[in-house]
């Protein structure tokens, strides 16, 4: 069967859904909500209470921002995984094992805003020792799920390094970009041990650094993503030599 | 593609250039990336995260240089000196089997190799007798400001060396190998500056968390 | 195999090991000396400290045959965190 003739608008609309997702992000956390910066781990329930209590409408608004700009994250991360797909062999477990991180990051990151959510719910009638155990949850649901995040970036560089295609869609050096993030993000999960410091899920060990740094990435990600994009189709307009090694088709047996 | 071995850089190669009507110009020094590009990306990414944590230690003791100097005094100098002295000599022995490999000269590589996996091995086994030890007299991590730090700074850096162990062992695989492709070479040379950046790393740990009083 | 592994070993290699062995014994000693001034022993262990790191790159990791912007960037690592872990130092409260 003849492979179908290029289209990458999909692809396109999927590499801005990452810019996408870091403004809307920026907007509903930082700007609307105010969860960033975070509260102190040490802070007492009343105080986080009656941050609920008197932001409650703001909050509600930001997490709703927050929760479409999650939804986001779904053809960003399917279109890196196309990349992959394409160097990988008749085997792709770098393929599938990007897929199934981006999958549960992705309801990780809804959970997050779905959790803070339900705390801002009803702030007036519940214990405080309950909103804060809501607001908690939220931020173990951000920082302590750091291991999926970096499976995903090391499933990332390694499908780069290991490219067979001829026409890598990354160069070299954004597999160790990659390798670096996923090394970043460890910190993160030191956030359970800690109720101050850089440690705390406040910290800038902790907290500020995977988060600059992931952000980052997505950012530069998505810069990549265009440029393998605008190669394809560069390469699909040289006649035949250049071309790489066609896409193996995808039978019914392929997931 | 077959790796044909380069002249040791420790003697950089100068190459003598000779122009069109046969006169000598400046010899030119040949430049060499150990391992790749993307290799630094990581490495000197890695080292400016350390160099961040090193900057917030001294930030903090800063506010409580009395409590960190006494909480120093718990510390035992002489696992820090000696586990320093390990992974220096690690990296002698890393050093001298990227050369072995350079040179072809495998069984060298292989046993500077194992002499390398042993010095790391030696260092996290010191490492978690330190902290056992440290535990049995009361300190804990959440102990107080310093004690943080050193298990927090000690223990990012163990798992580097966790890591950079690994790598030795995946060296040691390909030093088994009649011939290194060139990606392979470079993985080889990589690794090697992996092991170093653990090693230097601790160098500087060895200094703040050890050695640094008021 | 013995003469192979001395050869390889016997060179500028093994020397600057040897520096760095004996750095890492005299920081030993300043840290354990409890001197009159112990900003200055501070200052003198921080200083050593990055001198032996800046060993450790330009010889075990080679950039001092590398390409001239890389072999920057560690010398430049070197002396910045250096220079600012030592001005932290002594600017900081009451010490």
């Amino acid at each position: 069967m003849k492979p179908l003739p290029l289209n990458t608008s999909a692809l396109r609309i999927a590499a801005w859904c990452g810019p996408a997702l870091v403004v809307l992000f920026f907007l509903g956390l930082v700007v609307i909500a105010g969860y960033i910066p975070p509260p102190s781990p040490s802070a007492s329930a009343e105080q986080i209470a009656s941050w609920y209590r008197e932001n409650t409408t703001a909050i509600r608004i930001g997490l709703l921002v927050v929760s479409i700009g999650v939804a986001l994250q779904a053809p960003w991360g399917a279109s890196i995984a196309v990349w992959t797909r394409r160097g990988e062999s008749n085997y792709p477990v770098l393929t599938y094992t990007q897929l199934i991180c981006l999958g549960f990051t992705l309801v990780d990151a809804f959970f997050m805003a779905m959790v803070w959510g339900v705390a801002s719910f009803r702030p007036d009638e519940v214990a405080a020792e309950s909103t804060r155990m809501w607001n908690d949850f939220g931020w173990f649901l951000y920082l302590w799920t750091w291991p999926p995040f970096s499976v995903w970036c090391l499933a990332i560089g390694l499908g780069i390094i290991w490219d067979k295609s001829g026409a890598p869609a990354f160069p070299r050096w954004f597999a160790y970009y990659n390798f670096w993030i996923a090394f970043l993000l460890i910190p993160a999960g030191l956030m359970i041990f800690f109720k101050h410091g850089p440690f705390g899920f406040n910290g800038l060990i902790a907290f500020w650094m995977p988060t600059a740094v992931f952000f980052v990435w997505m950012l530069v990600m998505s810069w990549m993503l265009l440029r393998a994009v605008s190669a394809e189709e560069a390469r699909a307009r040289v006649p035949s030599s250049s071309a790489p090694m066609d896409v193996p088709q995808e039978s019914a047996e392929h997931a | 593609m077959e790796f044909s071995p380069v002249s040791s850089p420790t003697s950089a190669p100068l190459t003598e250039h000779l122009s069109a009507d046969g006169t000598q110009t400046q010899p030119r020094r040949t430049t060499h990336i150990p391992g790749e590009v993307g290799t630094w990306v990581f490495i000197l990414g890695d080292m400016a995260v350390f160099a961040l944590l090193f900057g917030v230690f001294i930030y903090y003791r800063g506010k409580e240089p009395a409590l960190y100097a006494a909480s120093q005094l718990e510390v035992h100098r002489g696992f820090g000196a000696i586990n320093t002295l390990l992974l220096l000599t690690g990296s002698l022995f890393v050093a001298a089997a990227v050369q072995a490999i350079r040179s072809q000269i495998r069984r060298i590589a292989q046993v500077a190799i194992g002499v390398a996996l042993v010095c790391g091995a030696e260092f996290l086994l010191n490492k978690i007798l330190e902290w056992t030890d440290l535990v049995a007299n009361g300190h804990v991590p959440a102990g107080n400001n310093f004690f943080m730090y050193f298990f927090m700074l000690t223990g990012l850096h163990a798992f580097h060396l966790l890591v950079g162990l690994g790598i030795l062992v995946a060296m040691f695989a390909l030093s088994r190998k009649p011939s290194l492709s060139k990606g392979q070479f470079a993985f080889f040379e990589g690794g090697a500056c992996f092991w170093h950046m653990v090693d230097l790393i601790w160098v500087v740990l060895f200094a703040l968390l050890y050695l640094v009083h008021s | 195999m013995t003469a192979q592994f001395a050869a390889v070993l016997r060179n500028r290699i093994s020397l600057i090991w040897l520096v760095l062995v004996v750095a890492t014994l005299i920081s030993w000693w300043i840290g354990a000396y409890d001197a009159a001034n112990p900003h200055l022993g501070t200052a003198v262990v921080l200083i050593v400290a990055f001198f032996k790191a800046r060993l450790v790159g330009l010889y075990f990791m080679e950039l001092r045959d590398a390409p001239l912007p890389l072999r920057l960037l560690l010398e430049g690592y070197c002396l910045i965190v250096c220079m600012t872990l030592l001005v932290m130092y002594f600017t900081s409260g009451s010490h």
